[in-house]
Parts: structure tokens; sequence; C-alpha cells
């Protein structure tokens, strides 16, 4: 009923494609390269999802297309403080906040290169016209239309086009619209790491005074890393042999899964946590990162992006069973209010704790540290859980398994 | 001559005809107001034309088989989504660059509809009938009511279903449609409403019943922060009405 064109072949605008083409037989994904181009062999970032986006990729059929299982996590831990030595260290326990569900797990963790392998076979099998190699410069609207200025071909006009071409992304750019971003004082070092002991399907996170260490885990005595750390550090780090990286990666995490080794390439991944208060303007929507870019240390980027997805085609099925393109302004309205709590509450918890543990004199940081006590002792642990799930801060039918309707 | 159309309205709606269906131009408050009431117009038609009565309807175009009028439709911001769903839609309007404009956009969305510049009464002097007649943000401009409403009365089916959205003429009205709308922020141009043609639910209901038709639902449109409209229990402002004869 609506013509869509998706910008960005990425995991976003694959996802994003494999979505819309369940409420419009005309969807067009314009991508720089094919959407399913092989990444390097050597990149083995991981993305989380939580069990609400599990459920949604169940349902547009792509993650029984998952070429290797999943992890589960059934387990999140958190410390606060740099690891201790001593007679504190067995006097304290180490992660004094943790969450356990193993019959329900809270998230999964799957290799980007699964992941979109996946997608592209959902892809396949649905009525999206791919257009590539094709970089899109801009957007103006010609009688009504959408229509996307692009270097190499001339494309077809669009009711609604979404821009999922990440954080550098050329149509948020060329749409002028007000945009917050932080400045680049940390970097976060992302990698894989080979364990000593099994991490028993559990998260780890642990604030330290220079940013937070988290591992996920993401194979058998294998983890994911996401080290966020001033700049300067990080690219020292970044640039050392692996045993002097070693080193300071089991300084930094402590003993509690044995010792740790890094596996294959690591990235170094600037931190610039931006928001955005409109998702849009006239017929062109903004959705992952290139809409949001919050700080990685809670892994939510990717689940962001799914609930943008699952909540635009909530939107534009409602608006084709009212007669109306999905270029009308209400799709926009509907979605900037759909959307706007859970992007705000995203970024400012995940900037807000890492800038809290990391940059703040020692009360604050106490003060952190009392809260987190509280809320392993309080009901807020249940809503954090729930939150945590997904599903919760976003409603959509996707996101409750259900295709659009 | 006698008629429905007023002269002076024309003119202000003519002036306007080209920016129909620019969405940050000056019909945006009626773009904005569109989606409920399609939602109010849907509910209504399902009332009357329940969908499981006629199982030929395609999913996709629910209203496949009604013959809908569509009256005062400028430049289609109903008719088309009416359309679009699968009704034959008529669309009237007595101000012809209206109807161009109307006719110019359907084409381009790949939409057949049946647009004419006439008045209510002209079209019902042909016999034609209609299943469903609507008349959105209409009744507030004509210049005789009564015989305005008798042509609808003509026109409709025997089971069919007539809905009348409008302005009631109330002071938080006259505040918010005269004097914030049009002078102080100019939503709207200044001139498009001439208060004492408001009318109150209670005459609405009391006109339509001289011809024989009910209007048994009246719910009140009022806008909701952070954009678009909801459904209200109160009549004070902008209201939609329907029902269909005795």
């Amino acid at each position: 009923m609506s013509e869509i064109g998706i910008v960005g072949g990425g995991l976003t605008g694959v996802m994003m494609a494999v979505t819309l083409s369940h409420c419009s037989e005309t969807v067009t994904l314009v991508t720089q390269a094919p959407p399913t181009a092989k990444p390097r062999h050597d990149d083995n970032r991981t993305t989380t999802i939580h069990a609400a986006g599990k459920a949604m990729l169940e349902a547009l059929g792509v993650w029984s297309q998952l070429p290797k299982a999943a992890i589960p996590v059934t387990r999140i831990m958190v410390a606060e403080g740099p690891i201790q030595t001593g007679r504190m260290a067995r006097r304290q326990q180490e992660f004094g906040l943790s969450w356990q569900d193993a019959d329900h797990p809270m998230a999964y963790v799957v290799d980007n290169a699964a992941l979109l392998e996946a997608l592209g076979h959902a892809l396949a099998k649905r009525p999206v016209t791919v257009i590539q190699p094709a970089t899109v410069t801009g957007m103006e609207l010609v009688a009504g239309k959408a229509h996307l200025n692009c270097t190499d071909i001339n494309l077809p006009d669009f009711d609604l086009v979404i821009a999922c071409d990440g954080a550098k992304s050329q149509l948020v750019a060329a749409s002028q619209l007000r945009k917050f971003t932080s400045a680049h004082r940390q970097t976060a070092i992302v990698g894989s790491l080979a364990l000593e002991r099994p991490h028993d399907n559990t998260a780890f996170q642990r604030f330290l005074p220079d940013g937070p260490i988290a591992l996920m885990p993401s194979g058998d005595h294998l983890a994911s890393l996401v080290w966020t750390l001033p700049k300067q550090t990080a690219e020292t780090l970044l640039s050392a042999d692996d045993d002097v990286f070693d080193q300071a990666c089991n300084d930094a995490f402590g003993s509690h899964l044995g010792i740790l080794r890094v596996v294959g390439k690591r990235f170094g991944w600037p931190l610039q946590p931006t928001w955005m208060p409109k998702l849009g303007t006239d017929q062109l929507l903004f959705a992952g990162d290139a809409g949001h870019h919050i700080h990685p240390l809670a892994g939510q980027g990717y689940n962001l992006a799914l609930a943008d997805a699952a909540v635009l085609a909530d939107c534009i099925a409602k608006a084709h069973r009212r007669g109306l393109s999905a270029g009308h302004a209400s799709v926009r309205q509907a979605y900037q209010r759909g959307r706007q709590i859970e992007i705000a509450a995203m970024t400012a918890v995940n900037s807000g704790l890492n800038a809290m543990m990391s940059y703040a004199p020692n009360p604050l940081a106490k003060l952190a540290g009392m809260g987190m006590t509280l809320i392993n002792a309080s009901p807020a642990k249940n809503l954090f859980q729930s939150i945590a799930r997904g599903g919760v801060l976003a409603r959509a039918n996707l996101l409750d398994g259900r295709l659009p309707d | 001559m006698v008629t429905t159309a007023d002269q002076r309205e024309i003119d202000n709606f003519a002036a306007l005809s080209d920016q129909w269906w620019d969405m940050r131009g000056p019909m945006a408050p009626l773009h904005a107001f569109t989606p409920i009431r399609i939602d109010y117009i849907l509910a209504n038609i399902e009332r009357f034309w329940p969908k499981k009565a006629r199982p030929v309807a395609p999913a996709s175009r629910p209203l496949t088989g009604l013959r809908i009028l569509d009256i005062g439709c400028g430049g289609g911001l109903l008719a088309e989504p009416m359309a679009r769903l699968g009704a034959s839609v008529t669309g009237i309007d007595v101000t012809e660059a209206a109807i161009i404009a109307a006719t110019a956009h359907a084409k381009q969305a790949d939409l057949d509809i049946d647009y004419r510049c006439c008045t209510a009464e002209d079209l019902a002097s042909t016999g034609v009938t209609f299943d469903v007649i609507y008349a959105s943000e209409v009744i507030e401009h004509v210049a005789d009511r009564g015989l305005f409403i008798k042509a609808i009365a003509n026109m409709l089916d025997p089971k069919g279903a007539v809905i009348v959205t409008t302005i009631n003429r109330s002071l938080p009205a006259l505040l918010l449609a005269k004097f914030a709308l049009e002078y102080v922020v100019r939503l709207v141009p200044a001139g498009t409403h001439d208060p004492r043609k408001f009318v109150r639910p209670n005459e609405l209901r009391r006109e339509f019943a001289a011809v024989g038709i009910m209007l048994d639902d009246m719910t009140g449109l009022a806008p909701r922060p952070g954009g678009g409209f909801r459904q209200t229990g109160s009549l004070a402002i902008n209201y939609a009405a329907s029902g269909g004869f005795i």
C-alpha cells in the first residue's frame, strides 16, 4: 500500500527490511554493499539480543536461520569498584549484584556474522527489492514523495524513507535536525576473550574508575569483551602486544573466570553517545544507531533498533488500516511517541551509569554502590530484570512475538 | 437561486487549493485531524455495514462494494483513504480549485475517485444514492443547512449511514477555533470560520430528525498533547455525529 525505502544494509537495515516487508508489498533496501557480504573473518564482534528481541526474530523467521546457536544469558552479575586484594577480597562478595533466571534467559549473545547471515536468508524469502551499490547523500520531497539523491543510480520515489545507515548517517546529517553528541572522551575496546573457567551463561559487568568492563558469554569458555576506557588508555592498549593487553585485562576484571586471554582481533569503538529529540522529519524516519547511539555498556544498542522496527511496523500497519500511506504525518508522530521514552531512558541510564561510576568523586560513586545494594534487595530488581528482557518500555506486536496485523 | 453554497466561503477555500496536500502548509491541522476522522468514519461504517455481512471484501480493501459520498471533499484528504480501502467514492465540493487539486492528486496516487464540482442538492437532483454519506468539517460552512440536510436524506440508502464532523457553537469552540487557530497561532487562515454558522449538537440532532435521520452517536474530538487527536465525552468544541434513517 505504501512504497517504503530503507537506507543501510547492516544489521539494522536488513532487519528493518525483513520487518516492514510484513506491512507493505513494496519495500526497497538501498545499500552500499551487498547486504549479505561476509564480514572479515577475524571480526568476532557479537550482538546482545534481549528476550523480546529474540521473540521478534523468531516471528520474522530469522532466529531459525542462525548458522550457530545463540548463547543464552541466564545470569547477570555486577561489581562496583576495582578488584579487592588480601583480606578485603575474602570478606566482600566480589559481584555484589546478581540476577538469575535459569528457565527464562534474559538475553542471548550472537555473532554479528551469524546474525547477518540469518537476516540475509530471511531477506531472500521476503518480497524486498535490494538496490546496490548505491550511496545515498540526501533526500528531498518532490510532489509529496521522498526522492533520494544517489550518486550511482536513479532510485524510485518513496512514501516513507527509513535511515538505518548508522551513527554517521548521511540522511540524518542532511536533515539538519538537532542532535546532541557527547564529546569523544572514551573508547570501547571490543574483542573476544578465552576464559579459563566456564562462564555459566553469565554476563559480567564491573564498574571501574576508568570505565566499565563487561564480559558477555559468547561460546564455550569464550566471552565477548566491551571495555570502556579513556581515549588515550584505550589507544595504548589497542596497539599493545597481546601479552600486555591480557595482563591489563586480567588486572581489571579480576580472577572470577580464571585467566583471560584475548583471541582474534581487538577493535576500538569511539564512544560518542548521541540523542535526537526528533526521530525524523517529513517522510523520513531514523532507526538504530542513525537515530540514537547509546553507550554499549549494557549491550542494549541493537535491542533499541529491534524495538524501532517493531514499533514502526505497528504504526505503518495502523496507517494502512486507515487507508493512509506510510508517509502520513501521523505515522511519524506515532513512531516518535512509541519510541521516545525507551530511547531517552536507555540513553540516560547508560550514559549516567557510565559517568557516575567512572568520573564521579568518591562519595557519588559510593552512593551508586549503595544504590546497587538497594536494587539487589528490593522489588526494583524485578523491574530492572523485566526491563532487561525488553518489551516493557516499548510495546509492539513483534516484541510479543506476533507479526503486525 | 436557493443554494447551500456560500460565495465568500468558496473564495476562502479557493485561495488554499494548491496547498491541500502540503503536509506542512496551511492544511497541516486538517491532515493532523484526519486519522481520528477516519477512525470515526470506519467505526460507523462498521456499525451500519458490518464486514461480516460483506464477505466479498478482501482484508486489505475492507470497504469494497460500498458507495461513499464525501461532501465538501476539498483536496480529497478523506476521499483518498476511503478509496484506498476499496470503497467506490464520489467526492463533491463547491470550490472548483479544490476539485482540480483533488483530481490531480488522486491521479498521482493512482486512485479512481469520482470528483465533481457541485452542491449536495445538485447531486441529489440526479437521483443517485449512497451507502455512506459523510460531511466532515463542512456543515459549519454551508449557507442553508436545512436544504443541505434534506439533500443528504434524499441521497442516503434506506440502510445507509450519515456521518458529520463539525464544531460546536460554544464559547470554548469560539475561542479555540476562531481566535486561537485563526489569529493567534495562525494554524488556519483568518476568515476560515464564521462562528454564527457553528452548530450545537442538539440543533444538529433536531435538524436531521426532521428528515427522518436519527443521529444516535455523538463523540467529542479533542487534540492530544504531542500531536494528533483523541475521542472524548465532551462535545464542547469539535465533535462527530452519526446515524441513519429511523
